[in-house]
């Protein structure tokens, strides 16, 4: 399987999960995206030094996960993608930092094993977050939800647009390596086909998202803005996930 | 060069996310206000390709790696620097959500590491500039290449300097920089060969997507001149009195290396004349009463001498100008236009 068709299996998944009716999927987009946005900024203001104080916010994750009917060991897979990067820089504070914490009476424990474990775990917390709010939501109806003015309108007409057009352009692009490696024998293009690989890539998808636009547009197509104030249901839910998660800090100090 | 947000603090991801989110929402002003909006379809279909374009894997001779576009310069020389900006960060919006690429609260940071230096930068002040409104293989080439060179190489060195001040990585910083600008110097290079070849390509068949004729209008000079103004006023009258009473970086060098003594200077004759002709000597003037008041002054009344002194020095450069073009022509000065 090439790299764009698993791209392309990942949006179809998240594309079926979000379409799922529950009580979270149910719940305005930009109540999710607020509490989201709180979530990891609450995460990553934890002290990098005590990573016992990030385990309660494990429960948030827990909650979406079940109540949203995701599947877990599935979205594992995703969730962990962007461990290796976040491995390599935490080992580094590993062996950098040799500060000594004291994390009982008399106890103490390398620095840089504790920063290593919080950074691991704020990676592992927030991904997961943003892969539930994805799932929960759709592109589509984050898109629609930002209209609230005309500025974010703009930028969420392109989103959609790119978003629509992105299939096309992986199943385009996956064509293409296919064609190349079976002619050359290999799955990177030289340096020198560069130009030519790209550039005819670019003009045939260009042609082909053109004819898109014109038959979306035939056929009425067109982002219409979602509701355009926020409901006291999820004021509600903003305001209970925002005191959950000063409970949990308060906890952790 | 993609951020995480496990190795950000909430208020440097804040801050820089408030600076890129500022661009871009004078980006999407400036397009608005040209009533472009039928850029909207090229725009997604732009950043669909470059979002496609990136899983796209080229080998890099003589080194057994292989590196992929990242697209920001390629999108500011077809579209413009605010259009590309825009779609970058649409781009971007698009792999941090779906393919948890670059967290949600980095997502300012890596907007400007990643867009604002390429298309912004490197595009407005060193890809047009070489590439002019001709532009040739040659131009297109050496354009994208310092261009990407430079843009990541200030990418990296925002990514470093953001990370640094968040505090959670503890990675030796001289190292840690080290090792960033080597590595984006590399994949800067390769950005800039796959960039100018797509270019090339593209100009030898639809030259008109690249030609510099559709790039923003210019910006007039008064309105250059006007805000610079405000911000010397600014600076000059309001951030002068802020101004730290400590010895600058060559004094506290040199007192450090003199253990605290302090070295007596010695008074010439030309410090007499300083002394004797300054208007406001040390920035301040005690005829005011108040220091701070003296302070906010000598700031104002320099900044216009300079600013004064630099006009009559082009206005000099100027004529002087046209007096060796003249000469070359050798057309007279009056019936020249």
């Amino acid at each position: 399987m090439t790299i764009q068709e698993r791209a392309i299996g990942a949006i179809n998944k998240t594309e079926r999960l979000s379409g799922k009716n529950t009580f979270i999927h149910n719940t305005d987009p930009i109540a999710k995206f607020i509490v989201t946005v709180i979530y990891i900024a609450f995460i990553n203001s934890v002290d990098i030094y005590a990573p016992w104080a990030l385990l309660p916010f494990l429960f948030y994750n827990i909650i979406i996960f079940i109540l949203a009917e995701i599947p877990p060991i599935e979205s594992l897979g995703r969730i962990l993608v962007i461990m290796p990067f976040i491995l390599i820089v935490g080992l580094g504070n590993v062996i950098f930092d040799n500060s000594q914490i004291e994390i009982w009476y008399g106890v103490y424990v390398s620095g840089g094993l504790l920063s290593f474990i919080s950074i691991l775990l704020r990676g592992f917390l927030g991904v997961a977050a943003l892969y539930a709010f994805i799932c929960t939501t759709g592109v589509y109806a984050f898109c629609r939800r930002l209209f609230v003015n005309r500025y974010l309108g703009f930028f969420a007409g392109i989103i959609a647009l790119m978003y629509r057009y992105i299939i096309l352009m992986l199943e385009e692009s996956s064509d293409i390596m296919k064609a190349y490696s079976l002619r050359k024998g290999s799955n990177k293009i030289s340096l020198k086909e560069a130009g030519s690989v790209l550039g005819l890539f670019f003009m045939r998808v260009a042609d082909k998202a053109d004819k898109v636009y014109n038959a979306m547009r035939l056929r009425g197509f067109c982002i219409e803005a979602g509701p355009s104030k926020i409901s006291f249901k999820d004021v509600l839910y903003i305001l209970f996930f925002v005191l959950l998660f000063l409970l949990f800090r308060l906890w952790g100090r | 060069m993609h951020m995480a947000d496990a190795l950000l603090s909430p208020y440097v991801a804040g801050a820089v996310g408030t600076a890129a989110l500022g661009v871009g929402a004078y980006s999407i002003y400036k397009i608005r206000k040209e009533s472009d909006e039928s850029k909207i379809p090229l725009m997604g279909v732009m950043g669909a390709f470059v979002f496609a374009g990136q899983m796209i894997n080229f080998a890099i001779p003589g080194t057994g790696s292989s590196g992929h576009l990242c697209g920001g310069l390629m999108l500011a020389a077809l579209l413009g620097p605010c259009e590309a900006y825009i779609s970058m960060m649409a781009i971007l919006l698009v792999q941090c959500i779906l393919f948890a690429d670059g967290g949600l609260m980095a997502y300012g940071c890596n907007v400007w590491n990643m867009a604002f230096y390429a298309c912004f930068f490197g595009y407005l002040c060193i890809f047009r500039p070489i590439v002019g409104s001709k532009p040739t293989k040659k131009r297109i080439i050496a354009g994208s290449l310092i261009a990407c060179v430079l843009s990541l190489q200030l990418g990296a060195f925002s990514v470093v300097l953001e990370t640094l001040l968040s505090g959670a990585a503890k990675l030796p910083p001289l190292t840690f920089l080290m090792l960033m600008q080597l590595i984006h110097l590399s994949i800067g290079l390769v950005e800039g060969i796959i960039t100018s070849c797509v270019l090339i390509f593209i100009g030898s068949v639809k030259p008109e997507l690249i030609s510099s004729e559709k790039q923003t209008e210019k910006t007039s000079l008064k309105k250059v001149i006007v805000i610079f103004a405000i911000i010397t006023v600014f600076v000059g009258g309001g951030l002068s009195a802020l101004a730290s009473s400590k010895p600058d970086g060559l004094e506290w060098s040199v007192l450090n290396a003199s253990e605290g003594e302090v070295i007596p200077e010695k008074q010439t004759v030309f410090d007499d004349i300083i002394d004797k002709t300054a208007l406001l000597p040390d920035y301040n003037s005690d005829s005011f009463g108040s220091e701070t008041f003296g302070t906010r002054f000598s700031g104002i009344v320099g900044s216009v001498v300079v600013g004064v002194f630099l006009a009559v020095c082009c206005v000099i450069f100027k004529l002087f100008k046209k007096g060796v073009v003249n000469d070359h022509t050798g057309k007279g000065n009056r019936g020249d236009k």
